[in-house]
């Protein structure tokens, strides 16, 4: 097993795309287990081949006959190669289908040694890419382990799971799905208001509008996973966000009679189809396709219901009573509102959704979003008007993380999200969050994540690297529960702003990106690197969280590294390490991002904002081709050199402070304020600098700030899975790094 | 046999070692030696200090180390971090044991060149420094903007130190010392000294100059290993050549223990010329150990010729990649391979040396 990982890790290694090989580039083998075949793909990188067999060769005979596949009897299994193509770059591939002659797939050997026979240092990774009765995807395909000249072959555990295993995860899949998205879930509610206040028959309505949406998205869900329908994500996405905006203008004033239906049924498609790409990335076929389908429609279908069954009552009781006319105008003012920014930000108007941490906040938090509707209705209902309007908006402030704590609404006061606190008190949130993620988690999980202060993990154990290159400790987030996800997500959002919120985010997803462009592929373009995903980042806490003590949260992965620390009213946000590949926008889940696009632009921008004159003198002799106080380089600053910014024009200096407030921006806003100020002010003493070239398209242009306290680093380097260039950045402290001494 | 090279191996460390200034030197043991080896090792140990001059050292060494320093640099003699934490490859992509030489003081590192010239001869030390002076070229050309855009570092500094076993003259003990294209393994087990796995790597595989010195570390290795292969005519290459293309080594790094079958020419089937060629090679890597127990190694594979094959793949210039020269013995493992540059445009070499039963000082 140990060796395997090291081989893997070596796999991965081929960090640098563009170097030749180091260490060579390996094979991939990739099967796809179903109950009567098993097909595949194997990959084989051209600069072996062409090494191996200058002369060329049929390639399709020749990997035919060297993969060989027994069954558990003993017994040949026949297989099938089809015709090589070039899907990836230096790559190519191979269909594969190996048939049991009992029709029924067992467990099997499988004898491989395509090219390693006649390269004797070649290797190849086999993967199950998907194993529906496992519940295995496309999205997490399983390692079976490495073919190298003495390993030819091995075995696969294709009978175990179950049809109900692969079953039940497609249908937590499903609930999954439409539980995590906002924009699913407001549609529906939308919808719920009219049709729930209605005077009339609202029961039925009800019935009709929820039938219809499923009616609709399941249409499309069908037909788009099936390959029949394909619209790009960016006009489904962009679609969906209308459809909400068109609920909530019915919502204020009806547009047709009993719209809500026409507009469930007719939109419910434009749903669908969303589902449907999610479906598609499994890489599911035939009958497991099917059966996907409908285990994923199910777990729409039953998630639907459940938050029908929160808010319906609530709403009920709500039309009954004085406050009808405010929820109408008011839960469809706020759906316009949440809808409208999305579709600017599906539509590539606004680069960013400013309202993303409370449409996030509400989906994680769907209970304590029914209990304070569940306690508004109350209110409404048994309060006399002109109390219920104090009463209300207390409990509105509370839902809404206001520091007012009013003692009956409790179920409302743990949705509290974290808000600046003013600087000189101790922000309450980040400890109480804290320690509910602590609390949630199980002894093994807490001893994991929990570390002294002077723990080494501290320094040494972040990076910019994939978190397959260097180990991270603590807890890692797809190892969670539902539960302690929602957790620690509360506890990012109490140390973070909402844009460090969204940071965050947007830095998980490129990593998504990154596996879905094949970064996951052992054989990938340079040998890609074997873990990227938004699941593969972990949380450390080190001292214990107190409004007193001192403590530090560190969250991070590949590209980010985020430690937050709190000492009494001290709240320090460095190092901070954000790095993003693709360089710029990229599209996964039919949503938009593009992360680094504020920091980037903002410090590219100060740069270019130099005089010629200024320019010459800002520019340092030596290249940088990553940042140069990374991870593991703790207070290891040069000598300051460039140019002074208090020289700098008044335009350029608002570009640094511009630049300045989107990495420390991050933090929380009151303590960021702060310490901006406390950067700003240093200008005198601060120094701008620049390499290779001030056009962040190009490798190795670099940017940095240099004051007493402020150390802002970007540079550009290659890509490693894509083509293209990506960004590595770094905020320090000179003087607090993780809290100072 | 084993059990009778024990204890003549400790008798003469004790004689050697520790107790050399309080008991009387004694031949004790030593004269009823069963085979020509064992008793070189103990005439070896006997009067070889360099199981003794190594635990001084390298206690000197760790005698200089804080506290917490000291605790990295220390594991089990059987710690299974020995086998997995070293490769060929930067230390960015698989992380090594021990301390890591940038982090030591001057005064630290002085005496971690004391305890490598110790357990190294002369030209081993040397190979070892040019090894680092060739990951400074590197990082050098990576920073001057000529390498690729890599996320890699290099350096002469990035390389590592660690002792598996407590150093003693009686107990078998390892220093393992390595970085990126380096991995020392030297393994005392009282006057018992073995040299294996020993990976030696450079890139550029020609000359290059740094702070104006000229290095070429591997230029005796790859100079042997390729004028050996370059002196057989041509029905000795027929039957030399492997049928399997190699660009890099096969039984490297997490690859212990995993020889393939033998292949190629018997080595005591080459004239008397090449087979002078073979002891060059034998002594470029073997000779990178101590002389003393260097040369009766280098005896102990001379004496298996027969059963040693030499056999290759690719060309025999050493300039193209693919080009591969390996001998294969009853113990002796060496092979190097050519291949394309990482940072640099030209080839480089990727090479080990290898000894079937004592890699690691088993069986010591």
């Amino acid at each position: 097993m140990k060796r395997l990982v090291v081989l893997l890790l070596i796999a991965t290694a081929a960090l640098p795309a563009a170097a030749s090989a180091h260490p060579m580039p390996t094979s991939a083998v990739k099967l796809d287990i179903e109950s009567h075949a098993v097909s595949g793909e194997v990959q084989i990188p051209k600069t072996q081949l062409d090494f191996a067999y200058p002369g060329g060769l049929d390639l399709r005979a020749y990997t035919r006959r060297h993969i060989h596949v027994t069954g558990t009897d003993g017994k040949a299994w026949p297989v099938t190669v089809g015709t090589a193509y070039t899907n990836r770059r230096n790559y190519v591939s191979l269909p594969l289908t190996l048939t049991p002659p009992e029709g029924k797939v067992t467990d099997f050997s499988l004898k491989y040694d395509v090219l390693i026979e006649r390269l004797a240092t070649h290797r190849a990774i086999a993967t199950v890419r998907t194993q529906w009765k496992k519940g295995t995807n496309a999205s997490e395909p399983e390692t079976l382990g490495v073919y190298d000249w003495d390993h030819a072959t091995l075995r696969v555990d294709a009978d175990g799971g179950s049809w109900l295993q692969g079953f039940t995860s497609t249908v937590a899949l499903g609930v999954e799905h439409i539980r995590t998205g906002a924009d699913h879930l407001l549609f529906l509610l939308m919808l719920l208001i009219p049709a729930a206040l209605a005077t009339r028959r609202r029961v039925v309505r009800v019935v009709h509008v929820v039938t219809a949406f499923a009616i609709g998205h399941s249409i499309t869900l069908a037909l788009g996973a099936l390959g029949v329908v394909h619209l790009p994500g960016r006009l489904v996405e962009s679609l969906i966000a209308l459809s909400i905006f068109v609920s909530a203008v019915h919502v204020v004033r009806p547009l047709v009679r009993r719209g809500e239906v026409v507009i469930a049924g007719g939109f419910g498609l434009v749903h669908g189809l969303a589902f449907a790409t999610l479906l598609g990335d499994m890489g599911l076929h035939g009958s497991s396709l099917v059966a996907s389908l409908f285990g994923f429609n199910l777990g729409i279908e039953l998630t639907q219901l459940m938050v029908v069954g929160l808010m319906l009552p609530s709403l009920f009781v709500l039309s009954r009573t004085a406050l009808y006319p405010a929820i109408r105008y008011g839960g469809g003012a706020f759906g316009m509102l949440l809808s409208g920014a999305w579709l600017l930000q599906r539509t590539g108007l606004i680069a960013s959704d400013p309202f993303a941490a409370i449409s996030t906040g509400a989906t994680e938090h769907p209970l304590a979003v029914a209990a304070v509707l569940a306690a508004v209705a109350a209110v409404a209902r048994y309060v006399p008007l002109r109390r219920a309007a104090v009463a209300l908006s207390l409990v509105v402030l509370a839902g809404c993380g206001g520091d007012s704590e009013p003692a009956s609404t409790t179920a409302a006061t743990s949705t509290a999200t974290a808000t600046a606190t003013s600087p000189g008190k101790a922000d309450a949130a980040p400890v109480a969050a804290a320690r509910a993620f602590l609390a949630s988690l199980s002894d093994d999980q807490r001893s994991a994540v929990a570390h002294d202060l002077g723990d080494d993990a501290l320094q040494q154990g972040w990076s910019n690297l994939p978190t397959s290159l260097v180990q991270r400790s603590g807890a890692k987030i797809e190892d969670l529960s539902g539960e302690q996800k929602a957790k620690l997500n509360a506890l990012l959002r109490s140390v973070l702003s909402a844009k460090g919120y969204s940071q965050e985010e947007s830095i998980r997803k490129a990593d998504s990106y990154l596996a879905e462009q094949g970064g996951n592929d052992m054989g990938g373009p340079g040998g890609g690197g074997l873990s990227y995903g938004e699941g593969l980042y972990y949380v450390d806490i080190y001292g214990t969280p107190s409004s007193d003590g001192k403590w530090i949260v560190q969250f991070g992965g590949h590209h980010l590294a985020i430690h937050m620390t709190f000492d009494g009213s001290t709240v320090s946000n460095t190092p901070y390490f954000i790095g993003a590949e693709p360089q710029g926008e990229f599209e996964l889940d039919g949503r938009t991002y593009n992360p680094m696009k504020e920091k980037a632009d903002a410090l590219y921008g100060a740069i270019q904002s130099l005089t010629d004159d200024q320019l010459a003198r800002a520019k340092l002799s030596q290249s940088f081709n990553d940042v140069l106080v990374g991870p593991q380089q703790d207070g290891n600053f040069p000598a300051k050199e460039g140019v002074t910014v208090s020289s700098l024009s008044e335009g350029a200096q608002a570009k640094v402070t511009k630049a300045v407030e989107a990495y420390v921006g991050d933090m929380p806003e009151a303590q960021a304020k702060a310490r901006v100020a406390a950067y700003v002010k240093q200008y005198p003493q601060t120094k701008i600098a620049w390499s290779g070239s001030t056009d962040p398209d190009t490798t190795g242009a670099y940017v940095r700030l240099h004051g007493p306290r402020l150390w802002l680093e970007i540079c550009v380097q290659n890509g490693v899975v894509l083509q293209g260039v990506h960004y590595h950045s770094i905020e320090r402290d000179v003087q607090s790094d993780y809290g100072g001494a | 046999m084993k059990r009778l090279l024990v204890p003549l191996a400790l008798a003469g460390t004790i004689a050697a070692g520790v107790a050399e200034e309080f008991l009387p030197a004694s031949p004790a043991g030593a004269g009823n030696a069963a085979t020509a080896e064992s008793a070189s090792v103990a005439r070896a140990a006997k009067k070889n200090s360099v199981t003794a001059k190594a635990v001084t050292a390298a206690n000197a060494f760790k005698a200089s180390l804080s506290t917490s320093q000291r605790a990295s640099v220390q594991y089990a003699f059987n710690d299974a971090k020995k086998q997995a934490g070293w490769s060929n490859l930067p230390t960015g992509l698989v992380a090594r044991n021990g301390v890591k030489i940038s982090d030591l003081s001057a005064a630290q590192l002085a005496k971690l060149r004391t305890l490598l010239k110790t357990i190294l001869s002369t030209k081993g030390y040397a190979d070892e420094e040019a090894t680092r002076e060739a990951d400074q070229y590197l990082s050098d050309a990576q920073s001057s903007g000529q390498g690729g855009a890599q996320n890699l570092q290099y350096g002469r500094g990035l390389y590592y130190v660690a002792f598996f076993g407590t150093p003693s003259t009686k107990k078998k003990w390892t220093v393992q010392f390595g970085g990126h294209h380096l991995a020392i393994h030297m393994t005392f087990s009282g006057a018992t000294v073995s040299n294996t796995p020993y990976f030696v790597g450079v890139e550029p595989s020609t000359a290059f100059t740094e702070n104006g010195k000229t290095y070429q570390p591997m230029k005796d290795e790859a100079g042997a290993m390729f004028a050996l292969i370059q002196s057989l005519d041509s029905s000795q290459l027929a039957q030399a050549k492997l049928s399997e293309s190699y660009n890099d080594v096969l039984v490297g790094p997490q690859k212990d223990g995993e020889f393939p079958t033998k292949h190629g020419i018997t080595v005591s089937s080459l004239t008397a010329a090449q087979q002078k060629l073979v002891l060059a090679a034998l002594r470029a890597y073997v000779g990178d150990m101590p002389s003393s127990v260097a040369k009766q190694r280098i005896k102990l594979y001379q004496s298996q010729y027969k059963q040693t094959k030499l056999s290759y793949s690719g060309t025999t210039s050493g300039t193209k990649q693919g080009d591969y020269v390996r001998l294969h013995g009853p113990r002796l493992w060496i092979e190097i391979a050519v291949q394309n540059g990482i940072v640099l445009s030209g080839v480089h070499f990727h090479s080990i040396e290898r000894d079937i039963k004592t890699d690691y000082g088993a069986g010591t």
